[in-house]
């Protein structure tokens, strides 16, 4: 009894300490899980996690902004370096791989590393190609890693055209990959008019988009 | 009324003859309209000059804008590498101040700041295609040039994601860059408009965003200096525009503190609801959607759009039409036409 208390202090203290982007504390936190021996991967997703979620939400009503979440984020990952070494590899987890990138002329990657971070919380394989990246690059390195979703971030007007050849380009040679864009000047109809399989709303939700990625993915894993 | 005086008058919150029409920047669009490039222009002031001018003969907005796209281009004065590329903007490489170290190296190197501008190649393309511009149409058209606010600039030269961090954790190094910006952002304007090369500034302050910082950072991190700079420019008797990306509804009230004429809103925004909150203090610009009407409607659309707009924003002058940000470079002749020619018929 009293260790599952401590391990529910832990998980709000991990919890609250990404909301409060305090990195300090998040470190204290996960060192104690580590040392009292609680589970990694509980600590990550009840604690951590459910700290993001938080800040995304907080983030949709406008308490919190791109500064807030960067350190949020921050301290996140402090706490991620600490606990993931111990996970164990559990079955059933969502596996894959995902290539992300921004498109070339664009270098607004901020939205591309938040969504970069909950596919690595998720577990996933990364193949993060960063900004400005050269259409040819994002087919190669599909075909190379065999992933099974391509992320594609635009934030200008002047650049995200660009992205209706890539996702054809992709298709023509892997018609099985799924493709979802997003990015400030992104819509729905567009994703569906150039033939992607999602899209995340805007930069705002990036995080938000992020998990419902990860989500979509698992239940595609599991048709 | 003249096309130029259309829009000066719009800034003046006064009553034009008729609605202004303008794009914004457009220099991606042009690059691409015309088969130039960012850089194959360096060095070649009468072509560039001779491409706006001769490009404006086809979209005919009131307002056009030397030297669109280069904004990032300034820092190559001050040991920016800039990297040039078939398609977009060109951007800096590598951010130049990072740490209070950093800050004193860059004083030492640069104490002046105006010199420094004044050897770029580039910008001396620049101030010299505005002149030529100036001679050509600046008797009917509104001249002008396009730079980052001093936020936005600062962020470029600071690296956007860890300036949003030091925000918080180092403020006085932020704003020390920022000052920096700022002074590169004003001598960059301030030849041209000393030479009457053009009569109004055009600052995007794209980082500055409402969907990237909070209106408590906007107004403790952009708008004092966006003020500060704007009043050195009311200084020289010079005409204030400015464009802010993203949703800044709740910022609407900090507006008219940054020292602009005109604020060019975010299709983010009502037109409306700024038209109300500020619409006594300052002329507003906008905001038909760049890519989902422009780029992806039909001329019929965009006429639609502009009326719109107009409905919402154009009563008692104050008002100014035009996207609410840069074109796409698919953008279409037609659709830029049909745009801009419903706000020039559109008569008071």
């Amino acid at each position: 009894m009293a260790n599952a208390e401590r391990e529910k202090e832990l998980l709000e203290a991990l919890k609250q300490s990404v909301i409060d982007y305090d990195e300090d504390a998040v470190v204290e936190a996960a060192k104690a899980v580590v040392e009292e021996g609680f589970d990694a991967y509980t600590a990550v997703f009840d604690g951590l996690v459910e700290g993001m979620n938080e800040v995304g939400r907080m983030y949709e009503e406008q308490e919190y902004f791109v500064p807030e979440m960067l350190m949020c984020a921050d301290s996140l990952y402090a706490g991620l370096d600490i606990l993931k070494p111990h996970i164990e590899q559990k079955a059933g987890g969502i596996k894959g791989a995902v290539v992300m990138g921004v498109v070339q002329g664009d270098v607004h990657d901020i939205g591309k590393n938040i969504v970069k971070m909950m596919f690595d919380v998720a577990g996933f394989d990364v193949h993060d190609l960063g900004r400005d990246v050269p259409m040819e690059k994002f087919v190669e390195e599909q075909l190379k890693t065999d992933s099974e979703l391509v992320l594609l971030s635009a934030m200008m007007t002047t650049t995200m055209v660009g992205m209706k050849d890539i996702i054809a380009k992709i298709k023509e040679k892997n018609p099985k990959v799924k493709i979802m864009i997003g990015g400030a000047p992104v819509s729905e109809d567009l994703a569906d008019k150039w033939g992607a399989d999602g899209f995340a709303k805007d930069a705002n939700n990036a995080l938000k988009d992020a998990l419902n990625m990860v989500k979509a993915l698992k239940d595609l894993q599991q048709q | 009324m003249k096309p130029k005086e259309c829009v000066l008058t719009a800034f003046e919150n006064k009553v034009p003859e008729r609605v202004p029409a303008i794009i914004y920047g457009g220099g991606v669009w042009t690059m691409k309209h015309t088969g130039n490039t960012f850089d194959g222009l360096i060095g070649k002031p009468q072509e560039m000059a001779e491409m706006v001018v001769k490009v404006n003969e086809e979209i005919k907005s009131d307002m056009v804008y030397v030297g669109s796209g280069y904004n990032n281009v300034q820092l190559q004065a001050f040991g920016g590498t800039i990297k040039y590329r078939p398609v977009g903007a060109p951007d800096l490489e590598e951010p130049l101040i990072q740490s209070e170290d950093d800050l004193e190296r860059f004083r030492e190197k640069y104490p002046d700041i105006k010199g420094e501008l004044a050897k770029d190649p580039v910008i001396q393309t620049i101030w010299e295609a505005a002149s030529i511009v100036q001679q050509k149409i600046g008797d009917e058209y509104l001249v002008s040039a396009t730079a980052w606010g001093p936020f936005s600039l600062a962020a470029q030269m600071y690296g956007v994601e860890k300036m949003m961090q030091d925000m918080f954790k180092k403020g006085d190094l932020v704003n020390s860059v920022i000052e920096i910006a700022a002074d590169i952002v004003y001598y960059f304007y301030e030849p041209m408009i000393k030479a009457g090369s053009i009569q109004a500034t055009a600052i995007a302050d794209a980082t500055a965003s409402g969907d990237l910082i909070s209106p408590r950072m906007f107004k403790k991190f952009a708008v004092p200096w966006l003020k500060s700079f704007h009043d050195r420019i009311e200084a020289l008797g010079c005409g204030r525009f400015l464009h802010i990306c993203g949703d800044t509804t709740k910022s609407l009230d900090f507006m008219p503190d940054s020292g602009a004429q005109c604020i060019a809103l975010d299709m983010k925004v009502d037109l409306a609801v700024a038209k109300e909150k500020i619409g006594d203090r300052m002329c507003i610009g906008g905001n038909t959607p760049p890519v989902f009407v422009l780029n992806n409607g039909t001329a019929e659309d965009c006429r639609k759009s502009a009326l719109e707009c107009i409905g919402k924003a154009a009563a008692n002058g104050g008002y100014v039409l035009l996207p609410g940000c840069d074109i796409p470079p698919s953008v279409t002749v037609e659709n830029i036409d049909a745009y801009l020619s419903t706000g020039r018929n559109y008569k008071y």
